[in-house]
């Protein structure tokens, strides 16, 4: 038995409840329970604990001094001059410059990166399909894909692929008009898309010609949209749009999928 | 040089340029030599280019620098140390058809330098390559060490925090690579003394 052991367990000692003790009892206090250290000899004695952590820390502290004294002895052997000899080669003029310039633009492509996740791109003709199929009615959509029938001689037709306008950007709307092969009269679905279309357009331009003091349309979806239903990486605010939508029929309703409105698709699949 | 001080780095960290150029016309220096005398005279040609990608490194990472913790010179010579380290696991994982080449540029290198340093002597040139050669010897964390405690002037407390390891490893690293470094140059010793 340990002659510290009186003291009981750690804790237990002279520290009690006060915490740290005080100058006169810090040199009585109990020797805590020491993992046998690495140059504890083969068999020895459990109390020799001491006696170990004081013979490392000499070993220790012995060595440092061994340390210096030596490093003190090769800084005279190997001295400093000598060793000036291999100096780097002369460095250009225009170092400073360049890498400053490197740093500034890092940074600025880096802030562009940031930003971008910000900036809404054209959206791309397969999300524009997808959000179509979805918010027409699908049987009429199909009516209308399938006749491929032209208004007033000019077919309608779905963006295909990656077609674009010409100038490497999608186009944004998902209908193009191309050349009908002859006039024909016009089909059922568009007696009532064009009086439709007509009426969204003046819908519109009364709208935009009026005097506006609200903000922009994406700042208001922003200002308006719970952040539980924004995404930072949207690439368009329809989809947060059509989301605020949804959740007004269904409040419960969790959008927990990508944006582009596959979750939409899917919704609309699932009710057909 | 230019004093680093803290509001020179606030003022980097907020995007400043005069700031930020203050800070690599104050570090550029210490840097080159370091990364330099660290990889040794085959990577002569890139020196600058890989100084500049410390820079660029300690640029993107400036935000994350606390002052209340490392000295900034301490905190950038991480970077240095880092970089370096990289930069040789890179080359090791090379084809070893790459080593014919670098002994190439090796004398090449060697070439330019006599060009460039026309008023140091031959011996002294001698001298600065059996130095290089002798350091490049040393293992590659004794050899970070002896830069920056001979070369760069770093107490040891700086060096252990950039090593992360403590000072006592630290002088025991800087003992073993001057030991080393004595018995290889002793006929220069000798011819000297």
């Amino acid at each position: 038995m340990s002659p510290h052991d009186d003291h009981g367990p750690a804790g237990d000692g002279p520290l009690g409840e006060h915490g740290f003790p005080g100058e006169a009892d810090w040199l009585d206090l109990p020797m805590p329970e020491l993992p046998e250290g690495p140059l504890a000899p083969e068999g020895a004695a459990a109390d020799a604990g001491v006696d170990d952590f004081v013979s490392r820390v000499l070993r220790a502290r012995d060595e440092d001094r061994q340390l210096d004294a030596g490093l003190a002895r090769l800084d005279q052997e190997l001295p400093k001059a000598l060793l000036q000899h291999f100096a780097p080669p002369p460095i250009g003029d225009d170092f400073v410059e360049s890498a400053v310039a490197a740093i500034q633009l890092d940074r600025q492509r880096r802030w562009r990166a940031l930003l971008a996740r910000y900036v809404a791109p054209e959206p791309s003709p397969e999300f524009v399909n997808r959000t179509l199929d979805a918010l027409f009615d699908a049987d009429a959509a199909a009516a209308v894909r399938a006749e491929g029938a032209g208004i007033h001689g000019k077919g309608i037709r779905r963006v295909d692929g990656a077609a674009g306008t010409g100038d490497g950007l999608p186009r944004p709307l998902a209908w193009q008009a191309d050349d009908g092969p002859v006039a024909r009269r016009a089909p059922r679905a568009s007696r009532w898309l064009w009086p439709l279309a007509a009426a969204a357009a003046v819908a519109a331009a009364v709208l935009w010609s009026r005097p506006s003091h609200r903000p922009p349309f994406e700042l208001q979806v922003a200002l308006g949209t719970p952040a539980d239903r924004a995404w930072a990486d949207a690439v368009s605010p329809l989809p947060t749009v059509l989301a605020a939508v949804a959740s007004a029929e269904d409040s419960d309703a969790l959008f927990d999928v990508p944006v582009a409105g596959l979750w939409l698709a899917a919704a609309t699949e699932s009710g057909r | 040089m230019t004093e680093i001080t803290d509001d020179l780095v606030r003022r980097a960290q907020q995007g400043d340029e005069a700031a930020s150029r203050a800070i690599v016309e104050a570090l550029h220096r210490p840097v080159i030599a370091t990364v330099y005398r660290f990889l040794g005279t085959g990577w002569r040609r890139e020196i600058e280019d890989l100084a500049q990608e410390v820079f660029l490194k300690v640029f993107r990472a400036i935000d994350k620098f606390d002052p209340t913790r490392a000295k900034f010179t301490t905190w950038v010579y991480t970077f240095v140390r880092n970089h370096c380290f990289d930069v040789l696991k890179k080359r090791r994982l090379k084809t070893s058809s790459l080593h014919a080449v670098d002994d190439d540029e090796r004398q090449r290198d060697f070439a330019d330098r006599r060009e460039l340093l026309p008023d140091q002597d031959s011996e002294n040139q001698e001298l600065g390559r059996r130095i290089g050669e002798a350091l490049a010897t040393l293992g590659e964390d004794q050899r970070m060490v002896f830069i920056l405690r001979e070369y760069e002037s770093l107490d040891y407390r700086e060096i252990a925090a950039i090593t992360g390891v403590n000072e006592g490893t630290v002088k025991s690293r800087l003992f073993r690579a001057k030991e080393s470094l004595r018995k290889q140059l002793q006929p220069y010793l000798e011819a000297g003394a």
